[in-house]
């Protein structure tokens, strides 16, 4: 790894800090999404259960 | 174009060409994200006065970039529901605003940490960084509204009003450099004259622009395509209580 000086902190921080947030928000997306999905699923099986 | 806009607005085709669309974005986001990577890391030299903590802009620079994109792209939503009346445009407005805030926590966050070391201090009540904050704070507003106001389409209407009248802070943002004088530095990229950094320094940061682009792309058609499922489960829900 090369030498980043000595702000080599702040700078390894503001990556840190980019990719928590980055993760929390795809993370967040990609839950909302699945959740969405499953309870759009159940719901359509259960509409069709109770047509039956 | 417009062609494509109007077979795209009915949000069953919207559903299904995103699903067709989302792996060459996800694919292309990850492809952009190495290349911009390496150039920032790899590539590009420690600049001259602020050696090595140029490194950040690389995700500074990006992150301020999309956080005014999303408010601009909420804008033009709000246009969409309020004027034109398109299925979609506040769809698009609600998936927007998480993204753009978080973009915008980035950009308020890599900001203070070169601060620090380039300027001696976390933060000043400049212009520049105060407009940015201002932006944060309307984002959060606005996510509020939403999540305050339980039918869409009202919602929909007053978060509209809200985020065309918060427009008026994208100017004052890009010219704040420009109107009052600043510690931030003026714009370096987006001139009328052209860029004033080296091609070194500029390929490596517009494809990291360009990598933030595309994720934030990415990002908004899956919390379109969830908004889109909220609805209709919420539909049937109230569908089936009425019967």
């Amino acid at each position: 790894m090369f030498d980043l000086g000595p702000h080599a902190g702040y700078i390894l921080a503001s990556y840190a800090v980019t990719i928590v947030v980055l993760t929390a928000i795809v993370w967040q997306s990609m839950a909302a999404y699945r959740s969405a999905k499953q309870r759009s699923v159940a719901l359509s099986t259960l509409g069709s259960d109770s047509r039956d | 174009m417009s062609d494509i806009l109007y077979t795209i607005a009915n949000p069953q085709r919207f559903t299904r060409f995103s699903k067709l669309l989302l792996p060459w974005l996800i694919g292309a986001t990850i492809l952009a994200a190495l290349i911009g990577l390496y150039g920032a890391w790899f590539v590009a030299p420690p600049d001259y006065q602020q050696g090595e903590t140029i490194r950040i802009k690389y995700i500074h620079v990006p992150a301020a970039w999309m956080s005014m994109f999303g408010w601009t792209m909420m804008s033009l939503s709000a246009l969409g529901t309020l004027v034109f009346r398109h299925p979609l445009a506040d769809v698009a407005q609600k998936a927007t605003a998480p993204i753009g805030a978080a973009f915008c926590v980035i950009c308020l966050i890599t900001g203070s940490f070169w601060g620090k070391p380039m300027w001696g201090t976390w933060w000043v009540w400049d212009a520049r960084l105060t407009s940015m904050l201002v932006l944060l704070l309307m984002y959060l507003g606005v996510i509020a509204l939403w999540r305050a106001i339980e039918e869409p389409s009202i919602a929909a209407k007053a978060v509209s009003i809200v985020t065309l009248v918060g427009a008026i802070n994208l100017p004052v943002i890009k010219f704040s450099v420009d109107w009052w004088n600043t510690l931030h530095q003026p714009a370096s990229v987006l001139r009328l004259d052209g860029p004033t950094i080296h091609s070194s320094m500029l390929w490596p940061l517009l494809v990291m622009g360009l990598a933030a682009g595309l994720l934030f792309a990415t990002l908004m058609i899956i919390r379109m395509q969830t908004e889109l499922l909220e609805r209709r489960i919420r539909r049937s829900l109230i569908n089936a209580a009425r019967a």
